[in-house]
């Protein structure tokens, strides 16, 4: 193909005619020395066959931060290339730049780093390498089929992972964890089931934890102590049908549910929990945890950037069966949803009551704080301000309706608006850690 | 998905067309055709044809003459002054009608533009319809006013003075022959003659004389062999069209000559220079890659259309009572009072007087837009007073 340059040239030779005796032959020769040297540049330009490509570079990424992916190419013919390149990315994954130049001698390598700011958390995949190989006038190119750079391309992920807002309120919550792990011991049975050491009795300890044996061996009266548990079991579950792709502000449901997810991971990890984590709609998208206490963490925000919001209907039962076929150790299981009705009756609720029967269920919602706005009438209202504020107190009444339902299947509901709706979730979480009633 | 769009959109076009379509097909069908061998022919009983009319005029005594070609025609008429039917002018040679000898009157149903440009007679078409209306005459012509309002209102024609129907009726003179036109064919048929006046305006229009030569064509008139001399000219008619062009086709343009050689080469230079830089434009580097993007749908999108739906629907009770219900709710709430408690546990635990409680928050809807915005903020203060909070 030809270049613009090509173009150019014919336009410089656009006088000619006019000066020349002979005007039509002065045009033709222009176009045939133009054509003809377009011709020897093409023959000139190095073939794109002997070119290998190969990747290297960034596979995980904060959402915010930059990226560097470097593109190495290679050239295996006997003759220089003049490449011009261009390494697309989806537009989401802020590629920059658009394209890259570099001459490439006979067997020699050459280094193109693309720059990554993704826009979006998830999966940003490298889509192709287009490949112009420019002849050395710069009149003509080789450029070949879209195939052809397909199969040239190699592979190349980057997972963008998701944005952490709540992150600024995570000291608070681990110190709270440091507070129940270490001061606050609980006297006596009932909160925490795990022992912990053994100590002097003192007046007003329940007589019934005295360690006899331990008091005979000490010639004084002992008592055991107690703390709350360790190693239990939180599974993060995060509704990824229809109603997360609402946008609550400016952020999909399903990112302010990650965000409070991420929080309650990572309060779980360092209390000593462990995570996993299902992401269904229609069907299982992600089940990520497991493993040791210093893996499950980065699996479990792989697993929660990889996710993104489907247009299904989310089948609740695909949770229960899961739950059924995991081992029969009571967890506490956070269910990430949103509270509107009709899913919610036909979804959640019919499996909850089995659910509740094992497991400890939380679930979890983010409530728009727009609604909120919407049910107080400005200073000078119309009818339609009391329509909407009625529209709104309709759905408001609803939700109520549907917590008591939920809490009287036995789950624990948490319904707050967006800013503090991850920290209420930990909250909720650290109460019951510190009950003792996971 | 995509192909249910399309169809929404087809949909509509397709049935106009279709009507259209079908209109035109059953106009065709119902309007008679010239070329059927009944068509107001005198020995035709068919509605379409004209024997009830050639018997009428039979019984005043008119001698009525069937022809089958203008050449009959002329001949049947060279007896003396006469009048000469053409009942399909569109399939007669008008041309030849010219020479009919002086005195004779030419009664011509409907001709249409073609046979009004290929006779000289000074008469064009104005207007045509759809299909024949009645009209008033609107005239001082005796034959007219007898007539009375008749259905001869289909092509109207031109020159307006001396017209009758608003136009569909025209008597001009032509040389030595009087030229009537009739606007429609509806006069003159069996199955119409009977409705208005249309019998009265036939049997008027043609009996004037004592003798009628019907002119029953129905097959193109062949026209006859070209003469060696060059065609007359016809002050009346604008020139051919298509006569322009043809003589000019042979010789170059002289736009070519008005330049100099090296111009056009310039030209068709810059024209190659302009195609190769849309070329080179052409060729991407690289195809553009596609991103599957997220829902842009507030989450609170559903509720607001619910909220349109209670304005569109005039719902003011409704909304009103929904208003109400939480408020009693929140208020009971705040109050410690137990879940579904009404209005005068309200007023007995505020101190508030009953009725004015009741009126705010009791049952009673909106008349009006007004009303329901007041009755709003009503509900909205007493909540804020109940609650203690500013607004």
């Amino acid at each position: 193909m030809i270049t613009r340059r090509f173009a150019a040239l014919l336009a410089v030779g656009l006088p000619l005619p006019a000066l020349l005796p002979a005007p039509w032959l002065a045009a033709g020769g222009v176009v045939g020395v133009v054509v003809l040297l377009a011709l020897i540049d093409l023959a000139a330009a190095g073939p794109l066959t002997g070119l290998r490509l190969r990747r290297a570079g960034d596979r995980q990424v904060w959402l915010g931060q930059t990226a560097t992916v470097t593109l190495t190419v290679t050239n295996t013919a006997d003759r220089e290339v003049r490449l011009r390149l261009r390494d697309s990315w989806v537009p989401s994954a802020g590629a920059t730049p658009l394209s890259h130049d570099a001459v490439l001698p006979p067997d020699t390598s050459h280094d193109l780093s693309t720059t990554l700011v993704p826009t979006r958390h998830g999966d940003r995949p490298a889509v192709r390498v287009t490949l112009r190989s420019l002849g050395p006038l710069g009149l003509a190119y080789r450029q070949r089929r879209r195939t052809f750079d397909d199969q040239l391309t190699p592979a190349w992920n980057l997972r963008v992972l998701p944005r952490f807002p709540s992150r600024r309120i995570l000291p608070e919550k681990l110190s709270r964890i440091r507070v129940l792990d270490g001061a606050v011991v609980t006297r006596g049975r009932g909160h925490g089931t795990e022992f912990d050491v053994l100590r002097e009795y003192v007046i007003g300890d329940d007589v019934r934890s005295i360690d006899w044996r331990a008091s005979a061996r000490h010639h004084d009266v002992v008592v055991r102590t107690w703390r709350p548990e360790r190693d239990r079991r939180v599974l993060c579950v995060l509704d990824t049908g229809r109603t997360s792709a609402a946008r609550i502000g400016d952020v999909p449901r399903l990112d302010a549910a990650i965000d409070a997810a991420l929080l309650l991971s990572v309060l779980a990890t360092r209390a000593g929990d462990r995570v996993d984590l299902l992401g269904l709609d229609s069907e299982v998208r992600v089940r990520a945890g497991g493993g040791s206490h210093h893996t499950q963490l980065p699996l479990v925000i792989d697993g929660m950037a990889s996710l993104q919001p489907a247009l299904a209907e989310t089948d609740f039962s695909l949770l229960a069966r899961e739950l059924l076929r995991r081992d029969r150790k009571r967890s506490l299981v956070v269910i990430f949803t949103a509270l509107d009705i009709a899913p919610m009756l036909e979804g959640l609720l019919p499996v909850l009551p089995r659910l509740a029967a094992r497991h400890k269920v939380l679930v979890a919602s983010v409530r728009d704080p727009q609604l909120a706005h919407l049910t107080a009438l400005p200073p000078r209202p119309t009818a339609t301000d009391v329509h909407t504020a009625a529209a709104v107190e309709r759905v408001l009444t609803q939700r109520d309706r549907l917590r008591e339902l939920l809490t009287r299947s036995g789950a624990t509901v948490i319904d707050a608006d967006l800013p503090d709706f991850a920290g209420r979730v930990s909250d909720v979480y650290l109460l019951l850690k510190a009950a003792g009633r996971l | 998905m995509r192909s249910r769009r399309w169809l929404r959109a087809a949909v509509p076009f397709a049935a106009l067309l279709a009507l259209i379509t079908g209109t035109l097909i059953v106009h065709a069908i119902e309007s008679p055709d010239p070329g059927d061998d009944a068509y107001l022919s005198p020995v035709s009983d068919a509605g379409i044809g004209s024997a009830t009319l050639a018997g009428r005029l039979r019984g005043q005594g008119v001698t009525v003459t069937r022809v089958t070609s203008s050449d009959d025609a002329l001949t049947a008429l060279r007896g003396g002054s006469g009048t000469l039917l053409v009942t399909t002018p569109g399939l007669v040679d008008t041309d030849k009608l010219d020479s009919v000898p002086a005195g004779t009157r030419i009664v011509l149903v409907a001709p249409d533009r073609a046979a009004l440009t290929r006779s000289d007679w000074p008469i064009a078409v104005r207007s045509d319809r759809w299909a024949p209306a009645t009209a008033d005459p609107g005239c001082a012509d005796a034959t007219a006013t007898a007539a009375g309002p008749a259905a001869v209102r289909d092509l109207t024609y031109m020159p307006d003075d001396g017209s009758c129907y608003d136009g569909a009726l025209i008597t001009v003179a032509s040389g030595a022959a009087t030229v009537t036109v009739v606007g429609a064919a509806d006069p003159f048929r069996n199955d119409r003659i009977a409705e208005h006046g249309n019998a009265a305006l036939a049997t008027g229009l043609l009996s004037a004389t004592k003798q009628l030569v019907w002119l029953d064509v129905h097959e193109r008139e062949k026209p006859p062999a070209p003469p060696s001399r060059p065609p007359t000219t016809r002050p009346t008619l604008p020139p051919q069209q298509d006569g322009g062009g043809r003589s000019d086709a042979g010789r170059a343009n002289p736009l070519a000559d008005a330049f100099p050689a090296a111009l056009w080469a310039t030209l068709a230079l810059l024209a190659l220079a302009l195609l190769a830089l849309a070329g080179a434009a052409a060729r991407r580097l690289g195809t553009p890659v596609p991103e599957p993007l997220p829902s842009r749908v507030p989450a609170f999108e559903t509720v607001l259309g619910h909220a349109r739906l209670y304005q569109r629907a005039g719902a003011r009770g409704e909304s009103l009572d929904l208003l109400r219900a939480a408020a009693t709710r929140r208020i009971a709430d705040h109050l410690g009072l137990p879940p579904g408690a009404g209005v005068d546990d309200i007023a007995a635990a505020t101190g508030y007087p009953s009725a004015d409680i009741y009126q705010i928050l009791g049952p009673g809807h909106p008349d009006d837009d007004d009303e329901l915005v007041a009755a709003a903020a009503a509900v909205q203060a007493l909540e804020r007073a109940i609650k203690g909070e500013q607004p």
